[in-house]
């Protein structure tokens, strides 16, 4: 069981950025990329620094992390969603046209063109159908 | 209107649509472009069909002191000395018995190094002390070679080691060893060649790769430097090389695209041979099968009587993942290991016993390990991916993880091979004395290796390959002896035996090839080589079978044949 050696010191959280817990927020894109796990599993990684916060465990300053499971079914769609909702779009049918696979390749790009953009985030608790409770994250444009 | 988005999105970068190709190439590619990194490997030099003169390179690096008959280069030791001396390093997949320990010898000497490292494997380190005293009669040394081990390399304690010793030439034995990027002693290595790049490099491996060109593709940009290396310098670019032409590729294989240049490539198996080649021809490379060894290699398994009470225990253990004793298995890896060991005839049990506490908040975790497991959930396929899960909070336990650990410090499990029965042992050492032959018997546990020791007085030799008396294990032949696979599987020369039973097949190709090896190898004077494999369970012989598909894997992937595809072979049992 070597292995866990270590785990009762170990942060649950690792050390890697935390994701999002339930709240609302104000966040600054720090980078978007792309990464495949050691199965293969290619993820879609947002990284954001929290400007606002209404949670205490996630203050000013932090950088979380959120990520897109890119072979699951609803992957792809709340990439494209995301993309668009940090290019200023909401309407449905104009993201859906104008978020192209040349976009999102343009996004995770070393010249990484979102950084820098600010976002109203809504991070809600949902149960799932089996039974697990998750943390969804909308992304929302952010207006004064 | 897509324009409209992409273009705002360019312009904020300060790009435009021109820009867009170079800009958006950096990923895996759905084929494989024309780089300036392809280009540059089109335009390597392949090597002519000029060979080294072995009796040549034989004068230059003889002893003074050698004897009137002197020893011989081979061939390919002659050809690989000739290369690390022009091109400054070398990758040799050099096969099982090629010849590898005196290349390693003499490299320094070749490069005049001044401060050369041998990195080699701990079990090997007291062999290849003696074999190199042995060799310095007819051969030149190097006065001021340092043997280290991976093992002291891997230690925390050791991580600056390298950078303090400063050495001008690394020289890697069983180079395989730091084929995996993630392990610490494969970060040091990277990290002082990074940091050191004119260090000269050379490995040697029979077993260079197992799955993927990504094993060696760091090791060639060692050895030749990233300017003349066959294989793309960029990650990026190396990957899509990679999913195009490597065995096992998960999604979509990108097409050849522009390793046309290098070859025909129309389908995999080909674009894989034009690869091959174009790595093959390059100086500083040598692919080479091992000498051949004229004799054929054997392979029979037979099935012991299992007694009622291993029976049972290998029951409890496939349906309920339960080991004698109580403790609950969590996957299948677990079952696998402990059903090797009770078809010998002994389980692990705890002493002093488990508090109650402990024992149930264990059983507990990896009860709901298990049952997760069986649910085959795509990432979730070992324990530790599940541990992570539960700590990324992805999976939900019920709190079992965390009670887990809040108590698993406070016991600490000492194993004890407890004998439920020696009956298998006692029909293979039957079978072994009826042959009246030299024979090595190979064990994968010490609780085997001593149980056969106390049964017949045969020496065991594990720890650094040698028996009780300090004996190695080479200076018995002619005597029947056990030996500890995990100690003797590596660079071991047992051609004095032709004779071999194995106790515990091994589940691993690259494994058997390193096993058989040991006695079909050069040398070996015998026409046949016989592995006598006991199969005391279906669980064995499934492991013994992956061993079959993994040497089949090897034999595509790098064009050398494996021992264990040319033995004659009968599993029936």
């Amino acid at each position: 069981m070597g292995m866990f050696r270590g785990m009762n010191d170990a942060d649950p959280a690792g050390t890697r950025n935390p994701y999002f817990l339930e709240g609302k927020y104000v966040v600054r894109i720090v980078s978007c990329t792309t990464i495949a796990s050691r199965l293969n599993v290619p993820f879609f990684i947002v990284e954001s620094e929290i400007m606002e916060s209404t949670n205490e465990e996630l203050p000013v300053g932090v950088t979380v992390s959120t990520l897109y499971n890119l072979q699951k079914d609803m992957g792809l769609p709340n990439v494209k969603r995301f993309i668009g909702v940090a290019n200023g779009l909401t309407d449905p049918e104009e993201i859906k046209e104008q978020v192209t696979e040349e976009v999102a390749e343009l996004t995770v790009s070393e010249e990484q063109p979102l950084t820098g953009v600010i976002l109203r985030v809504n991070a809600r608790k949902h149960v799932t159908k089996k039974g697990d409770e998750i943390v969804v994250v909308d992304w929302m444009p952010y207006e004064n | 209107m897509s324009a409209t988005l992409l273009d705002r999105m360019l312009s904020r970068v300060g790009k435009a649509r021109e820009d867009l190709p170079e800009l958006i190439s950096k990923g895996e590619a759905d084929e494989v472009m024309d780089t300036p990194d392809l280009r540059r490997i089109v335009g390597l030099p392949r090597r002519g069909e000029v060979e080294a003169d072995h009796v040549q390179w034989s004068k230059l690096l003889r002893s003074k002191r050698a004897p009137s008959n002197p020893q011989m280069l081979r061939p390919l030791q002659a050809q690989a000395l000739q290369e690390i001396y022009e091109k400054g390093g070398l990758l040799g997949a050099i096969r099982v018995g090629g010849g590898k320990t005196l290349i390693t010898k003499l490299a320094p000497v070749v490069l005049k190094a001044k401060k050369p490292v041998l990195l080699i494997p701990a079990a090997l380190r007291s062999k290849t002390i003696r074999e190199f005293a042995k060799l310095d009669v007819h051969w030149k040394r190097h006065g001021n070679l340092k043997l280290v081990t991976y093992e002291f390399l891997s230690r925390p304690k050791n991580a600056n080691y390298l950078t303090q010793y400063a050495p001008d030439c690394l020289i890697c034995d069983e180079v395989h060893k730091l084929k995996n990027p993630d392990a610490a002693v494969t970060r040091r290595v990277s990290r002082y060649m990074r940091e050191n790049p004119l260090t000269a490099f050379v490995g040697l491996s029979g077993t260079i790769t197992k799955r993927s060109i990504t094993d060696f593709a760091h090791l060639l940009a060692w050895a030749l430097k990233p300017g003349y290396t066959p294989l793309p310098v960029k990650k990026e670019e190396l990957n899509t090389w990679a999913r195009c032409v490597d065995v096992k590729v998960d999604g979509k294989r990108p097409k050849p695209g522009a390793l046309a240049k290098l070859g025909p490539v129309s389908n995999v198996n080909e674009s894989r041979s034009t690869v091959a080649k174009r790595i093959r021809d390059t100086q500083g490379v040598i692919v080479a099968q091992g000498e051949d060894v004229d004799a054929s290699i054997i392979i029979r398994s037979w099935r012991p009587v299992v007694p009622p009470e291993i029976t049972e225990a290998l029951d409890q253990l496939r349906n309920e993942g339960v080991v004698p004793w109580g403790d609950t298995i969590a996957d299948r890896m677990e079952v696998y290991r402990h059903a090797r060991s009770l078809v010998c005839g002994f389980a692990y049990r705890w002493d002093p016993p488990a508090p109650p506490e402990w024992l149930k908040a264990r059983r507990a975790w990896r009860g709901f390990v298990r049952d997760v497991l069986a649910e085959n959930i795509d990432g979730l396929d070992s324990e530790m991916r599940i541990a992570k899960a539960v700590m990324d909070r992805k999976l939900p336990d019920g709190g079992r993880l965390r009670r887990w650990a809040e108590i698993r410090k406070s016991f600490e499990v000492n194993s004890v091979p407890v004998w439920i029965s020696d009956l298998v042992l006692r029909q293979a050492i039957i079978r072994i004395q009826k042959a009246k032959v030299p024979t090595i018997v190979w064990v994968e546990h010490i609780a085997v290796g001593e149980k056969l020791r106390e049964l017949t007085a045969w020496p065991f030799f594990h720890r650094q390959g040698r028996d009780h008396r300090g004996r190695a294990i080479e200076d018995a032949r002619g005597e029947t002896v056990i030996a500890s696979i995990g100690s003797n599987i590596e660079g071991r020369n047992l051609q004095a035996w032709a004779h071999n039973s194995v106790i515990s097949p091994l589940s691993n190709g690259l494994q058997w090839e390193q096993l058989i090896g040991r006695t079909h190898r050069f040398g070996q004077e015998a026409d046949e080589v016989r592995f006598d494999v006991m199969i005391g369970d279906e669980l064995v012989l499934d492991g013994f079978r992956q061993a079959f598909a993994d040497a089949r894997y090897q034999a595509t992937l790098t064009s050398q044949s494996q021992k264990l595809l040319l033995a004659d072979t009968d599993l029936t049992i």
